[in-house]
Order: structure tokens, then sequence, then C-alpha cells
């Protein structure tokens, strides 16, 4: 565990770090940022996302996406939804791109 | 024989220029035991002493007990202590319905849960990219648009 970081940032980095290899996707550019709130910022291929001390955001693809506590019943929950977004914009864009160059 | 006070008139002048004298003179047809009465037949005089008599419980008609008159009873009193009590009666009973319902489906109320006002309708400063932001959001929003939250200015960078 990043010290810094809270349980939900590590959890949810790493369970997002998974499911990307799975669909053989890599986290890129990711940096740490913020000192009284640190901040995980990093990219999936053009979508840019944050993962905050107890929410997240992605920005990308015409999406803008804020996940916040009040949303969901627990941390779990919301880690799930937002890697969920993460996955569906850039296993999508991974689609395409595999589309055009097979085109 | 005409009595007289033995010391002046309390009502002064008022009662007549003899600040010595007794009922104008007359004490078989009228008395003044306290000689505050300037006149015996001065309306003014008669009426201070039926009410006098009135203060005294000479009258016994109760006060009418409607609720129009509840302040002749001392009512106002009565009723604020109804209406306290009513109003406290009425805010356990709603407390404890909420503690209830909190008690029997407490994820209602949690974050997520249906009955978390929060998540209908939020506004206040969250977390957008690298930056605080104040913003309106909630549930309520994603009935209008798709993104169910409305960034209405940027405050700074995260800390």
């Amino acid at each position: 565990m990043t010290p810094g970081l809270t349980e939900f940032q590590t959890a949810t980095e790493s369970l997002l770090r998974q499911r990307l290899d799975a669909h053989g996707l890599v986290m890129s550019n990711r940096e740490v940022s913020g000192t009284a709130e640190p901040f995980i910022v990093a990219s999936v291929r053009d979508v840019k996302i944050w993962i905050y001390v107890d929410e997240a955001c992605v920005i990308g693809r015409g999406v803008d996406r804020v996940f916040e506590v009040w949303d969901y019943e627990s941390p779990t929950e919301l880690g799930e939804a937002f890697i969920k977004q993460v996955l569906d914009l850039s296993v999508e864009e991974s689609g395409t791109m595999e589309h055009r160059e097979g085109g | 024989m005409t009595r007289s006070y033995t010391q002046q008139d309390p009502i002064g002048i008022a009662g007549g220029l003899n600040l010595y004298g007794f009922a104008n003179g007359d004490p078989v047809n009228f008395s003044d035991p306290f000689g505050l009465c300037p006149d015996e037949e001065d309306p003014d005089c008669e009426d201070e002493e039926e009410e006098g008599e009135q203060e005294q419980g000479v009258d016994e008609t109760p006060p009418d007990a409607s609720a129009a008159n509840w302040a002749a009873w001392g009512g106002p009193a009565r009723i604020v202590v109804g209406e306290i009590a009513g109003e406290t009666t009425k805010a356990v009973v709603i407390a404890g319905v909420v503690a209830g319902t909190q008690a029997a489906a407490p994820s209602a109320f949690a974050r997520g849960g249906w009955a978390n006002s929060n998540q209908w309708l939020r506004i206040g400063v969250g977390r957008h990219g690298g930056n605080k932001v104040f913003r309106i959001a909630g549930r309520v929003l994603g009935l209008f648009k798709k993104n169910p939250h409305i960034n209405l200015w940027k405050i700074g960078p995260l800390p």
C-alpha cells in the first residue's frame, strides 16, 4: 500500500490493474498528487482517471463522470462502478482500434 | 351636628375647599369613609364603587369556558402548554416513525439508499479532475441530463 493513500485508493487501483490486464490494457502516466488529499491520477489510453481518497473520476471519449460517495452504499460498490466505466471506455476504444488495424 | 374629619381630606380640594368636610356635609344621606369621593352623586364615583365590588368577587357568574374565552380563565397559558404538548407529541411520533423505519430498513437511509436525500439532490464542494469544484449533483439531475453533475465553478486545485 502506497504511503498516504487510503485503503479505497489502493484496493481500487489494484483491482483496476487486474481488470485492465485481463483485457490487455495497462495504466500509464500514473502519479500521486496532492498533499492534504493525495489522489492517484493516471491514463488508460486516452481516458484519464482520478482516484481520490474515497471517490473517483473518469474523463475521456466524451464522458465526464464523477463517482461520489453519496451515490453508492459502499466503497466497494463505488470502486466497481468506476472500474466498469473505465473498462467500458477503454475496451471499446481498444476494440475500435483493433477494428481499424484489422480494416 | 355635622361630623368632620380629624385630618385633612385625602382627596384634597377636589372634594371641595373644606379639607375637613365629610360627605358634602350630609352624613345622613351619604357616606365617604375614605374621603376619596368628591361627590356621591358623581356617576364616576358610583362606577368605581361598582367595579370595586366586582373585583372583590361580588359577581359570581363564572366566565364562559368556551375556547373563545380561555383568556378569562387564564387560558393562554393552558393553550400554549397544550400547543407545545401537541407539537411535542407530533415530533415524538415523527421521530418514532423515522427511527422505526431506520431500524427496519437501515440501508434505505445509508449512502446510496433511496431515502438518502443527498443521493437525489445535493449542492456543495466536490472533486473533478485535479480540482475542487462547487457543484449541484444528484439523481434528480439525471432525469434531465445524462451526467447527474453540474459543476458551477472551479474553486482551485485539490490540496
